[in-house]
């Protein structure tokens, strides 16, 4: 579970501070799956870098699988990055010159899994996307749609607790779009908590759960995490 | 871990092979140039007569009149006068041995004409010298003390040998010296001196092809190829000593032979004041006018002095300097590679990777660039060597020999080894400020990027 307990992000210049985040209380249980949404620039992204341990907090506390990261160091955090988050970004973030079964490696190569693990986790990852077949070729050979799925068996070989998603849709037309989403909600029927950043209210509609993030303040919409069980179900 | 950061780095050099060139160029030129001048002066920088250099001593004493100017330096003061080196030769001075040398020409023939006469260089000396310069001989020995006299004997340089005899074993045979007939008692080896200071030559790379005992030079009118230190009144003939009026030379203030004693211990301290002892007495005679003056200088303390001042150290700063300046150039190149790599370097933080690995990852890059750089720049300090090899016989307009030039240019492997280390050292010292800043940068800092 992902527990933030006045958890604040002020980001400061020489001449101006911006809080990015105030205050935020939230509690996320297991195997849901959460939206975030709210205007640009509202901190929806900032909470995400949050939440997925790449960015640091001023105040509160934050309980990532009960436990609480605030002052861990940078190598403990880099290991929970590894071991418990699974990221999908909106531009994908692939490495443009590794073959896909490459890409997919990388943060199973930090985990220090065998040769003989790896190649089997990346093989079900590419296969659970429907890439299979294609784990010798570049990202630049694929369509956008098919970058993500890369991007999102990357994301899900070291099968982490929490799949943290940044608008994962949000370069790809709908069909593609849909697709995407189709693969994060089957990610999460096996049970992987994702929490999602959208734009798009209909996708948002699909998760489980909604919080809207305006101005740096989260509101719960929907916080009946029912719905994704029943989803799940 | 290590495999799988070694790969990334391979893979690393290889993406944007333009820069990697770029950087290679600058740092492997930077240590080409340094090596090729460093190599230079280390090896014109050894001191010569190993063992025995700090037991070696040139006598000096300052006999010139009293309107002369004052002298600072050792290698200012004027050369022994014949009547000086004669004296201090047989007088009971505390010294294991002593010696005295002049630099001479003569030419080397057959009386059968088989091999072309060659003129060429050489040093009359007394026996004393073979003992105490401890040339490396290849055959035979030095003459015996009783050649002294002016034996019609001679001691051939290994070149000179090669030339006349095709490398044999010529002692014994004859040959003839400004055509008179000399016998072969020794052939020395290779002898290479960083600097050739037994005759005050401070020559590098030019040996003597032979050595004949010095009464024998001057009683066959051997050139006297020096220069003559003389009083002003005797200044106006001294161009004539060189092959005229010995008798007037000898009887002169001129000093023209170089002498050295072999102390038993670095003191030269009771030589020293055996040598007062005798310039005071030789004032009586009206000569040495001037305030006591003497040098007893050993062979290291001479080096010393010839590597401080005539050294090639301001070739070595200009090539470090230079070296610093492609290693400037190379932190720019690396700082702009590196950070077009920022994203990647993000991604791979966001999945997991320590700033350890980051680091290892990017200091294996370096350290492949240092190694290939090493061996970039051990070929170019090996055809800057040549170059220069080229060089100093041109400037010596062929006088001197490709065999005698080379030992100042040649690399040696601890030298080679060196220069992988320095490279290596280097490339990882010019990657430290790159790689903090990309280790430096926020994780999530380029994530959103397109």
């Amino acid at each position: 579970m992902l527990i933030m307990k006045g958890v604040s992000k002020i980001f400061r210049t020489d001449l101006v501070e911006t809080h990015a985040l105030r205050n935020v209380d939230l509690h996320i249980k297991a195997g849901e799956f959460v939206s975030i949404t709210g205007p640009s620039g509202s901190g929806k992204t900032t909470f995400l870098n949050l939440a997925g341990l790449l960015e640091s907090f001023e105040e509160g506390d934050y309980f990532l699988d009960g436990e609480n990261v605030r002052g861990l160091s940078d190598n403990a955090l880099s290991d929970l990055r590894n071991q418990k988050i699974g990221f999908i970004f909106q531009s994908f973030n692939l490495l443009p010159d590794l073959p896909l079964f490459d890409n997919v490696d990388v943060p199973l190569r930090y985990r220090g899994l065998s040769a003989k693990d790896r190649k089997q986790r990346i093989e079900e990852a590419l296969e659970l996307v429907g890439l299979g077949s294609r784990m010798k070729h570049l990202p630049t050979q694929l369509s956008g749609g098919q970058q993500q799925r890369v991007a999102i068996a990357r994301a899900i070989a070291g099968k982490p607790r929490f799949l943290l998603a940044d608008e994962p849709t949000g370069n790809l037309d709908s069909q593609m779009a849909r697709q995407v989403m189709e693969l994060l909600e089957q990610i999460n029927q096996q049970g992987t908590t994702i929490v999602m950043v959208t734009h798009d209210d209909e996708l948002a509609r699909r998760a489980g759960r909604n919080i809207q993030i305006f101005d740096g303040q989260v509101s719960d919409v929907d916080q009946n995490p029912s719905d994704a069980l029943v989803k799940r179900a | 871990m290590f495999a799988y950061n070694f790969s990334l780095a391979l893979r690393s050099l290889k993406e944007r092979p333009a820069l990697t060139l770029l950087m290679l160029l600058a740092m492997s030129v930077g240590l080409g140039l340094f090596v090729t001048f460093y190599t230079f002066a280390k090896n014109g920088s050894d001191i010569p007569h190993g063992d025995k250099a700090s037991t070696l001593y040139l006598v000096q004493m300052d006999n010139r009149e009293l309107s002369a100017d004052k002298i600072d330096r050792a290698i200012d003061m004027p050369d022994t006068t014949y009547r000086d080196a004669v004296n201090l030769y047989n007088l009971d001075m505390p010294a294991i041995h002593q010696t005295y040398v002049m630099r001479t020409w003569a030419t080397l023939s057959f009386a059968d004409n088989e091999v072309r006469p060659m003129q060429t260089r050489g040093a009359a000396t007394t026996a004393d010298f073979f003992t105490m310069f401890e040339p490396p001989f290849l055959y035979g020995s030095g003459w015996q003390l009783a050649a002294d006299s002016g034996d019609s004997q001679v001691v051939l340089g290994k070149t000179m040998n090669d030339k006349l005899f095709g490398g044999i074993n010529s002692v014994g045979k004859r040959l003839l010296l400004n055509n008179k007939p000399v016998t072969v008692v020794g052939v020395l080896d290779t002898w290479h001196l960083s600097w050739r200071l037994y005759d005050r030559g401070y020559y590098q790379g030019y040996p003597h092809d032979f050595f004949v005992p010095v009464q024998y030079a001057l009683n066959h009118n051997l050139t006297r190829d020096t220069r003559f230190d003389c009083w002003e009144a005797d200044q106006p003939q001294s161009s004539r000593f060189t092959n005229q009026d010995l008798d007037i030379l000898r009887a002169s203030e001129c000093g023209w032979l170089a002498f050295w004693a072999e102390l038993p211990e670095a003191d030269p301290a009771q030589y020293q004041e055996k040598l007062h002892s005798y310039i005071n007495e030789q004032k009586a005679y009206g000569r040495f006018p001037r305030e006591l003056q003497t040098y007893v200088l050993n062979i290291v303390e001479q080096m010393d002095f010839l590597n401080a001042n005539y050294g090639e150290q301001s070739s070595v700063i200009m090539a470090l300097l230079f070296y610093t300046v492609c290693l400037l150039n190379a932190i720019g190149i690396l700082l702009a590679k590196f950070i077009r790599r920022s994203k990647e370097v993000s991604v791979r933080r966001a999945l997991g990777a320590r700033k350890s690995a980051i680091i290892l990852q990017h200091t294996l890059e370096v350290m492949m660039l240092g190694l290939v750089s090493a061996v970039f720049g051990l070929l170019i300090a090996v055809l800057g060597l040549k170059a220069m090899v080229q060089i100093r016989l041109w400037a010596s307009d062929y006088n001197a020999r490709l065999e005698d030039v080379m030992p100042y240019f040649q690399l040696d492997w601890g030298l080679a080894l060196q220069a992988f280390a320095i490279s290596v050292l280097c490339a990882l010292l010019i990657s430290i400020y790159p790689i903090w800043r990309l280790c430096s940068q926020p994780v999530a800092g380029y994530l959103k990027s397109q």
